[in-house]
């Protein structure tokens, strides 16, 4: 009741009384004035810190946004060898649903050696690309065709949309995807309003007849069966607030609701609820928002929802746990129903929609996928992501990280792994392989535990292991260049170094036999080790070694020991596919790398890694390695893979260590490189050989891989002579022991060998010279 | 005398061809499946025009970035074809960043060695990038 306007005398009476009051009660009306003032000021001041608390959440970035780490997009084309089971693979890890019509993007349908694609629309690092539909005819065994259905004209090329395949998650475990309120569905933003909030459009934060009504049940229920909270309140509890039932609770609900309706508009409040949400738990991480639970359980953006697919993940606001449609599949049917049922009363639908979308199956995943199924790969994006980005900005900035790694690759990868390992009983054996493009140095593939989806110890960039004979290519590109051919003749006898410190260091073929005079290619193949310490030593190969190693980065020691022929030194599996690369790629060194761009949310290129390619190897020279290491594979310590891969040629190498403690197999085919490592990690010995172990597993792995045949490019400035590679001379194609091997123009031996063995041979060369 | 010599020699001959034509594959013992390199450009690649037409256009508008990341992309698709890895050094070039330039020439011509047009455009363009004095260079 507004205050009646008081008269002259009545203010001289009150003075009157005023004066003959008592000093103690004026002290007391003092005092209250004063803690009154201070309540207010404590009041505004609290106020102030809520003010701050919105401002710092809101202004300053609202969410802490895991950046996003993507797989290579996958480029169809006409003639790529690629099946169609292998292309369905791709898709469903891009999350694309297998239809019998295509009516959305993200689907695609199969009708045998032929699968039409509804493709998502996409922004690449350097292109925006739109939503497609095509077709793809399948060959054998490769792309026949590629054609764009809308207007029916062939495509020659398309990206297919990368799959997730990892997140940088705050320290907190809230997983979500920001989206902005134009990315919202009207109809969502409806169901929503309908379902938690009808009133949102006119209330001001809180809704007193709402709160009334609630209050009203309440008691009449004599338990708390309904809240009256609207969306903004239930905004700022999720926001800032603790789950805890109280009064204080409810009154700093209010109050933060009021202050939230004061700074922001209605459109901007809805978003904030939307991407806010809880409404999964899933493993260690907690799902906020109903983008990344639309992603995680339909498989789909929020723009291909259905109405029941809203409905569901509306239904589950009140209990994400209770109503989970994977756990509870019952409940959250019967919820969906329920807000279908809303739907009908609110006439968002008609009674014949209500009728048949309560009909519709739930439409979930059947499982939510793995959080980081890759967590080997993942360690090494982090590791090669440049210093400029802290792990605060991957956890909260929403940057996007394109990488090279290749789902089908990883699959193959995994899958010839555990073939390979079950060879052997014992299961304290670890492996670490890596699969790379040696041609443009894209690390596709990698895994460092018996159990690849194991987050632990990552052994294939963090286990650093002697790599015994690995060593022996990059000795032998050295000697090469300083003159030796294949066909050199070497001694495999006994030798005895004296070392800086007095030790005498005896070193040892791995067999334990002398093997007398043979050729550079023989000792090589064979891996002897006498005759390559014996060059390293008396002929100067341990100083190119050296200049070598460091030209790619990997000398470790400071002081180097003529140990170092033999391989002493610690290598990860990850340096030693760095080494290979530049081996395979004739020379041409390419750092391996996993990133090819880091994207930020609006779409600016922050961080590109262009191809690379330094010539640090002679190209003639790096080809004698590479056909040394083919002998390797075909009449050396691998030629296990002559035998398994009949027709396909390899080039590797086998590594042992002291006490059979490191197995390694380093090798490539046409396009890919990979190298395994078998070991322990107690450092006690494995039981074996690089051949016996790391060989079995690596053949394993390119089986599933179906590496192509290595093709040798033609290299005008070699020339290509039948050696005997036993006694160097001469050969011919046919006789035994004779190889074809390449020499610098002019440096092949001139002396012919007796052409030994091949008495057919022998005889023809006889009728030859006769007639 | 001579006739029968003859004719045993004849004999021996065919005999002898017959045996090492059905001998050959097992008598190449140990390099079985290895093939020297072919003198001509025998994996003559197939190029995805689209991509390559692509980045030429984004040359020719002077959108360098744009044409290496079409061309990177043709690269990683088809890798041993010098035709890309030329038009590469060609936008490097352009960029004057001449290293990188010189780089990618490098391995056009590892592909390229048969290809006489290809090769001479290369030595042009390696000539091109070599820094001057007084020019911009990376």
């Amino acid at each position: 009741m507004p205050p009646r306007a008081k008269s002259a005398r009545s203010g001289k009476r009150k003075s009157a009384r005023k004066s003959a009051q008592p000093a103690s009660r004026r002290g007391w009306r003092k005092l209250l004035r004063l803690a009154l003032m201070l309540l207010l000021a404590a009041g505004l001041g609290y106020l102030w810190y809520l003010n701050q608390l919105i401002e710092r959440r809101f202004d300053q970035g609202a969410w802490a946004k895991p950046s996003r780490v993507y797989a290579r997009p996958l480029e169809l084309y006409t003639g790529l060898a690629l099946t169609a089971q292998q292309l369905e693979r791709e898709l469903h890890l891009a999350d694309y649903r297998k239809v019998a019509t295509l009516d959305a993007p993200g689907q695609f349908k199969r009708d045998g050696e032929r699968i039409d694609l509804f493709s998502r629309a996409f922004r690449f690092p350097d292109e925006q690309q739109p939503a497609m539909r095509i077709a793809i005819q399948f060959g054998r065994t490769e792309i026949g065709s590629i054609t764009d259905l809308d207007t029916r004209h062939p495509v020659e090329a398309f990206r297919l949309t990368p799959a997730l395949i990892g997140s940088f998650l705050p320290g907190n475990g809230e997983d979500r995807l920001v989206v902005d309120d134009n990315e919202v569905p009207e109809r969502l933003k409806q169901i929503l309003l309908a379902v938690e909030d009808r009133q949102f459009e006119q209330h001001f934060g809180i809704n007193p007849a709402s709160i009334i009504r609630a209050l009203w049940q309440n008691l009449q229920a004599g338990k708390i069966v309904q809240g009256g909270s609207t969306l903004t309140q239930q905004l700022a509890k999720n926001l800032f607030l603790t789950p805890r039932k109280s009064l204080l609770r409810k009154f700093n609900e209010a109050l933060l609701a009021l202050l939230l309706e004061a700074r922001y508009d209605k459109p901007a409040l809805l978003a904030a609820y939307v991407n806010e949400v809880f409404l999964l738990q899933h493993n260690n991480s907690s799902v906020h928002g109903f983008a990344l639970a639309s992603r995680f359980l339909f498989k789909k953006s929020l723009d291909e929802l259905g109405i029941d697919e809203m409905a569901l993940l509306v239904g589950m606001v009140r209990g994400p746990s209770i109503y989970n449609p994977l756990k509870h599949p019952e409940r959250a049917r019967e919820r969906r129903n329920q807000i279908l049922q809303i739907l009908l009363e609110t006439g968002q639908i008609n009674p014949a929609q209500r009728k048949w979308l309560a009909h519709e199956p739930l439409g979930v995943v059947d499982r939510l996928p793995a959080v980081n199924p890759y967590p080997a790969y993942l360690d090494l994006v982090k590791k090669q992501l440049p210093s400029a980005y802290s792990a605060a900005d991957l956890e909260r900035k929403g940057l996007n990280i394109f990488t090279a790694f290749n789902p089908s690759r990883q699959h193959q990868l995994e899958l010839g792994l555990a073939n390979g390992l079950k060879r052997f009983a014992d299961s304290s054996v670890q492996p670490a392989a890596i699969v790379a493009d040696y041609l443009s140095g894209d690390v596709v593939a990698m895994v460092s535990d018996r159990q690849p989806t194991f987050p632990g110890f990552n052994r294939a960039i963090s286990a650093q292991r002697p790599i015994g004979s690995l060593i022996k290519p990059l000795l032998l590109y050295g000697l090469v260049e300083s003159g030796q051919t294949l066909a050199s003749l070497v001694d495999d006898r006994p030798i005895r170094i004296r070392q800086s410190d007095g030790a005498v260091w005896s070193p040892r073929n791995f067999d334990r036999k002398l093997h007398g005079r043979t050729t550079l290619y023989n000792a090589f193949i064979n891996s002897y080790n006498l005759p390559f310490v014996r060059l390293g030593v008396d002929q100067g190969g341990l100083e190119p070694l050296v200049a070598n190693l460091q030209r790619i980065h990997l000398l470790k020691q400071s002081t180097v020991y003529p140990s170092l022929l033999l391989g002493s030194t610690a290598m990860t599996a990850f340096e030693v596919a760095q080494m290979y690369q530049v081996i395979a790629n004739a020379g041409y060194f390419a750092a391996l790398t996993t990133i090819r761009e880091v994207v930020d949310t609006r779409g600016e290129v922050l961080t590109r890694i262009p191809l690379e390619s330094r010539e640090l190897f002679k190209r003639n020279s790096m080809l004698q390695v590479i056909r040394g290491l083919i002998g390797v594979t075909t009449d050396g310590t691998a030629r296990y893979l002559q035998q398994r891969f009949a027709g396909t040629t390899y080039a590797g190498k086998t590594g042992t260590t002291n006490d059979l403690r490191d197995s390694w197999f380093a090798g490539f085919g046409n396009r890919h490189l990979s190298v395994v490592w078998l070991g322990k990690d107690d450092n006690q010995p494995v039981g074996l050989t690089g051949s016996a172990g790391a060989l079995r597993v690596w053949a394993d792995i390119m089986a599933q891989i179906g590496e192509a045949s290595l093709q040798l490019a033609p290299a005008p400035a070699l020339e290509w002579h039948y050696i005997d590679r036993l006694d160097g001379g001469l050969s011919k194609q046919g006789c035994e022991n004779s190889v074809l091997l390449p020499f610098a123009r002019g440096s092949a031996p001139t002396e012919r060998a007796a052409c030994r063995g091949n008495y057919l041979q022998r005889g023809l060369e006889w009728l030859q010279e006769e007639f | 005398m001579a006739t029968r010599g003859i004719l045993i020699r004849a004999i021996l001959v065919v005999a002898s061809l017959m045996l090492v034509s059905c001998a050959q594959p097992s008598v190449m013992q140990g390099s079985a499946g290895f093939r020297p390199p072919a003198q001509s450009s025998g994996q003559q690649p197939r190029t995805l025009n689209s991509l390559q037409r692509d980045a030429l256009a984004a040359m020719q508008d002077g959108d360098h970035d744009r044409a290496i990341q079409y061309l990177q992309r043709a690269i990683r698709i088809e890798p041993r074809n010098p035709v890309n890895w030329h038009y590469l050094a060609q936008s490097y070039r352009a960029q004057y960043d001449f290293a990188r330039c010189r780089e990618m020439i490098s391995r056009s011509r590892a592909y390229s060695s048969y290809d006489s047009i290809l090769e001479q455009a290369n030595q042009i363009l390696a000539a091109q990038c070599v820094c001057k004095p007084g020019e911009r260079c990376e």
